[in-house]
């Protein structure tokens, strides 16, 4: 069963472009040898850090958003955690369903309940 | 010798003739519009929800039904761990 998920890293701001990159093809293709998909890759770029990490004041923030399983997902996480250029990361599953489920869903709730006041 | 019984303190929402003060129901915001969805990522969505020094905003301020502010609550919970908004109010 594959879950949709999504990685939100901070990279240290001072390491060079290459090395990011390298971290987000690391990641990308762990997630791929275990079958998973990318959904979208949201590259934020420098931002202002709310406290300081690591006395870091600002971060490289990017966005991944893919499908999975919890496995790959967690082998994933743990690969982005080994780098130490990593400052932080979270990886969220995402249950929000797209705007047609929440339709169909709501159409399904009040079919029923439509029913029930006319018996 | 006897003490004088002290008086209850009235119901400190009363008013002294015993009515309650009109008070206009607050609606939850993202119960009134269900296209607001709640994003950890957003800072500015969850500006209204902090106090200035960044505690969490109660329901009974903010009006948001329980539902919407444990979500309101997880998100903002989300963001401080990412950095994008803050514990607390940083000094200097």
């Amino acid at each position: 069963m594959s879950n949709r998920y999504e990685t939100v890293c901070i990279v240290k701001p001072d390491v060079g472009d290459e090395a990011i990159k390298s971290i987000i093809q690391k990641a990308t293709a762990t997630l791929e040898a275990g079958g998973g998909t990318l959904g979208r890759l949201d590259e934020w770029g420098r931002r202002r850090l709310a406290y300081p990490i690591q006395k870091k004041n600002d971060g490289y923030y990017f966005v991944l958003e893919y499908n999975t399983t919890p496995d790959v997902s967690k082998e994933m996480c743990r690969q982005i955690k080994l780098n130490e250029n990593v400052l932080r990361q979270q990886t969220v599953r995402l249950c929000e369903k797209a705007p047609e489920q929440v339709a169909e869903q709501a159409a399904a709730e009040t079919a029923p309940a439509a029913e029930g006041g006319q018996s | 010798m006897s003490f004088e019984r002290r008086e209850r303190p009235s119901s400190d929402h009363r008013s002294p003739d015993g009515k309650k003060p009109y008070m206009k129901k607050k609606v939850c915001r993202f119960c009134k519009t269900p296209a607001i969805t709640i994003d950890y990522k957003d800072a500015k969505a969850l500006r209204p929800y902090l106090t200035e020094k960044g505690r969490i905003v109660p329901r009974r301020i903010s009006g948001t039904c329980a539902k919407h502010q444990r979500m309101v609550a997880i998100a903002i919970k989300r963001a401080r761990t990412l950095a994008i908004i803050p514990f607390t109010a940083t000094s200097i």
